[in-house]
């Protein structure tokens, strides 16, 4: 039997998110029927009709299901120890955690249904302004180790820690730009402001969806510990597991946290066992010694055909990206301050997708180069041949939200067509094609190398030179972060977020130092609007013209939404729904076993 | 004694080679603040953790610094881990030795008998035989024999784990697929040195003075024989210490090979340092002992 989910879980309820938080944002304009919880911990809100949502029932388990001892190993490629992230640079590793249970944010979105449950919170209540949420903590949250209740002052605490200064959070330009503050209003009660009304800080800050989720720590851990103590220990958190060991490049162990707030775990142990080989990985899985690991697509088939075994495929908000590096032509921030250095070391007007700033023929003349060579990828072929079919055409360059079918428009459509693509060349002046060298950085996706020296055949085959280089995504970056490169870069982007990507990086400009080139001024215009806007045919509209603007010009170029594909013991699961977020495997709960 | 503090001293310059070139060599590899930091960071932000770990000094201070920790016994810290790189190394040398060790008696156990067998048993169908597991274990290459074994005695029979150190049983195939290529090459020198010593005078003239068969092999041959295959022992117990990233990365063996990989991976330049420069203070090591052993066991080195 082989289970393909294509029904993109994940991708459907990123989708969502975008929708709820530019609702919540906004000054509640929806309904809002609350939701009936399913679990005494898993209260959720929809989209509301107002700006308030309440859990019908929101206390701890009053009657904890029977312990099991049930033990889940999955095998990983790479286990990334989470103290190896200084408190001071608090990004990925602990989204790794608050996937794996360890660590909660106030909400977080079901796997099967467009809806936020509560988690650490039990309401929360848009201000009459629209610029500012009250949460409403739960009573009775444990610590791990020991560390006592959660407070406001732990929520407050952890906001402030994540975009205090010198924290590189990835929230913090969101956090910035909107002035945001939290106040402990008494010991159940936060208050959150801003200056003005946002539509992406209500997710971005509240649910799991993003890095910039408010993970809660135990404010009185990290005072009695010190800092760096405090980031070592594995304590700490507040959700359904424990670390009880973690072995750097061998293994993590999970257990089962006995005063969970929420419904128990149905798992006693999790391991997470790091097997960098991917043979051995599905060796692994056809032994019987762990119960689940990824598959790259070519293995895929050999994994399906085993009795024993299942796969699972599950989109990860993000896509395979062509991105024409050297677009730096904002001169100002979104605030209208100046950015420097300006102009930017990487802006190189000879490379032919990129236009001069201030020459209206020279930028269109390169946006018919980049529309030249987004022609030209055959992005099905790639799908179907190095992908084995588990990933789908990607036309704009950010995931969310497909479920408003807006983004999957025809008219967004980019036709695999080299003929249109050499005319277009030729009309703006590249009659022998053009020569480019794509870096291709690794370690998001196992079949990157393969994805992105396709591309260049297909760029090649217009008649340049096209090169390829092969390098790790940390030895590109320096050079990303300086802004120092014009030529292409072929790269997996994660997305996730209630705000895609790309306009993150243009709205923390020039706090957000990554930025790949798409330093370019008419989608920042278009932010402003989003950031203000107050019903939901704005919304749409204003989405619309985005997507417009980027499927008119290509600053990045959208290549493959690549699956991640996971076998698993069959004899043992029956099915496992990934939530939104990070991509990486996580979310135990939503393991069902047979 | 001046042949040993001459060797001493050439290693000793050999380490500090290898410092200045994985010194060098890591760098190339990529900044490790990328790992650390996010797409979000400011320069400013960046600026400022290069500073916290000393990437703001020139090239040469960065490496005297270094190379003084060194001598202090101090490997630094590793940058993702926030541990000291010594501990961390102390964590994975148990793992790789146990790994060393198992596929050192393999190369041993296997290597020398058969080597004997295939010299007394020349042209026989017992040599063709040992012949072809010995060409067998140099040519195939060892990422392949790994997951040969793994597919049969892990996946097929289900005999043994097919990957990590869950307990003894898991040493096996790792052990025997870090073995083999050393089991051949110990056959091979042993079979060549063992024909050499069994057409000499010396063994004719004990064969003839009627001494057994047994006798003839074991204390006249064989232990003449075994000059070259002492020093092969040596080098090839360094270097199934050392070499074993192939094997540990197929396996997850969490060895000192794997560590090496995966701080290449991660831009963790303290240990990939700390690696190559045990490594090779291994190797230097075991080339001193031989240099020793061959004092020990040949007279002709005393002389010379």
């Amino acid at each position: 039997m082989r289970i393909n989910i294509r029904g993109r879980m994940q991708i459907y309820a990123t989708g969502i998110i975008g929708l709820f938080v530019l609702t919540a944002g906004c000054g509640g304009s929806y309904s809002q029927p609350v939701a009936a919880p399913t679990a005494p911990a898993n209260t959720s809100t929809t989209l509301s009709t107002t700006a308030t949502a309440r859990a019908e029932e929101s206390s701890s388990a009053e009657s904890p299901p029977a312990r099991t001892t049930r033990t889940f190993t999955l095998a990983a490629s790479d286990v990334t120890f989470p103290a190896m992230v200084p408190s001071q640079l608090p990004v990925a590793p602990s989204g790794f955690m608050r996937r794996w249970g360890v660590y909660e944010t106030a909400m977080v979105w079901a796997v099967d249904r467009p809806e936020l449950e509560f988690r650490l919170i039990t309401g929360w209540e848009l201000d009459p302004d629209g610029r500012g949420w009250t949460l409403e903590l739960k009573h009775g949250v444990q610590f791990h180790g020991s560390w006592g209740e959660m407070t406001a002052d732990d929520f407050v605490w952890s906001f402030e820690d994540e975009i205090r200064d010198g924290s590189i959070h990835s929230g913090i330009g969101l956090a910035r730009t909107t002035g945001a503050t939290a106040e402990a209003v008494d010991n159940y009660t936060v208050s959150f402001r801003l200056d003005s009304p946002n539509s992406f800080f209500f997710d971005a800050f509240f649910g799991n969806g993003s890095g910039a989720s408010t993970k809660v720590f135990s404010k009185n851990r990290t005072e009695t510990l010190g800092v760096d103590a405090a980031f070592l220990d594995l304590s700490g958190g507040t959700g359904p597991f424990v670390f009880k060991k973690w072995a750097q490049g061998d293994e993590v162990v999970l257990e089962a946290f006995e005063g969970y707030h929420g419904t128990p775990s149905q798992l006693k142990t999790v391991r997470i066992l790091e097997i960098k080989e991917p043979a051995t990985q599905i060796a692994a899985l056809k032994s019987g010694q762990v119960d689940a690991s990824l598959v790259p697509a070519p293995l895929a088939e050999d994994v399906a055909s085993d009795p024993s075994l299942d796969t699972l495929s599950f989109g990860v908000p993000g896509s395979q990206r062509l991105y024409p590096q050297g677009q730096f032509c904002m001169e100002t921030t979104l605030a209208g301050e100046p950015i420097e250095p300006y102009p930017r070391p990487g802006y190189d007007p000879s490379k032919p997708w990129v236009g001069e700033c201030d020459n209206p023929d020279s930028q269109e003349n390169a946006r018919k180069v980049r529309m030249a060579m987004s022609m030209a990828i055959d992005r099905q072929s790639i799908v179907d041949n190095i992908l084995g079919g588990f990933g789908r055409p990607s036309y704009l360059p950010e995931v969310l939200p497909p479920l408003l079918d807006l983004i999957w428009q025809d008219k967004w459509f980019i036709p695999y067509d080299p003929d249109t693509a050499r005319e277009l060349l030729v009309e703006a002046g590249y009659p022998d094609g053009i020569d480019a060298l794509i870096r291709i950085t690794t370690g998001s996706h196992p079949l990157e190398v393969e994805m992105g020296q396709a591309v260049a055949q297909f760029l090649g085959a217009l008649g340049g030179d096209v090169r390829t280089e092969v390098l790790t995504y940390s030895g590109n970056r320096p050079s990303v972060v300086a802004r120092e490169r014009s030529d292409l870069w072929f790269r997996s982007s994660s997305a996730g977020t209630a705000e895609p990507p790309e306009l993150t990086q243009l709205r923390r400009n020039p706090e957000n130092a990554f930025n790949p080139g798409l330093e370019v001024r008419e989608p920042l215009a278009i932010i402003r609007l989003m950031d203000s806007i107050t019903s939901r045919e704005e919304i749409d509209k204003i989405r619309e013209r985005l997507y417009d603007g980027f499927n008119l010009n290509q600053w990045i170029i959208p290549v493959v939404l690549a699956d991640q594909i996971l076998g698993i013991n069959s004899d043992r699961i029956l099915e496992w729904k990934m939530t939104t977020g990070s991509g990486y495997l996580g979310d135990f709960e939503n393991i069902r076993f047979k | 004694m001046r042949f040993l503090v001459r060797r001493v001293i050439a290693g000793i310059v050999t380490l500090l080679v290898v410092t200045v070139l994985v010194f060098g060599l890591s760098r190339i590899q990529g900044d490790p603040r990328s790992l650390l930091i996010s797409e979000d960071a400011s320069l400013e932000q960046w600026d400022d953790l290069g500073r916290q770990l000393g990437l703001d000094q020139p090239a040469y201070r960065q490496y005297l610094m270094y190379v003084t920790r060194l001598v202090q016994g101090d490997l630094g810290e590793s940058t993702l881990q926030r541990k000291p790189v010594v501990d961390i190394l102390w964590s994975r040398i148990p793992n790789s030795a146990l790994l060393a060790g198992a596929a050192f008696a393999f190369a041993i156990l296997v290597g020398v008998p058969l080597g004997v067998l295939s010299a007394v048993k020349r042209g026989g169908l017992w040599d063709q035989g040992i012949r072809s597991f010995a060409v067998l274990g140099q040519a195939m290459p060892v990422f392949w024999v790994a997951l040969l074994l793994i597919y049969i005695f892990a996946v097929g029979l289900n005999w043994l784990p097919a990957s990590r150190n869950t307990g003894w049983t898991s040493v096996i195939l790792p052990a025997i697929t870090l073995g083999w290529f050393g089991a051949s090459g110990q056959v091979r020198i042993l079979r060549s040195s063992m024909l050499d010593v069994l057409d000499s005078e010396y063994v004719r003239l004990a064969r003839a003075k009627g001494a057994s068969a047994r006798a003839v092999i074991w204390k006249h041959a064989f232990r003449n024989a075994l000059l070259g295959p002492i020093t092969f022992a040596t080098l090839t117990l360094a270097s199934l210490v050392t070499g074993s990233i192939v094997v540990e990365t197929v396996f997850s063996w969490p060895g000192l090979g794997l560590l090496a990989v995966q701080a290449v991976s991660n831009a963790d330049y303290p240990i990939l340092q700390g690696v190559i420069l045990l490594t090779t203070f291994v190797f230097v090591f075991a080339s001193l002992l031989v240099d020793v052993l061959y004092l020990a066991i040949d007279p002709r080195v005393r002389i010379r």
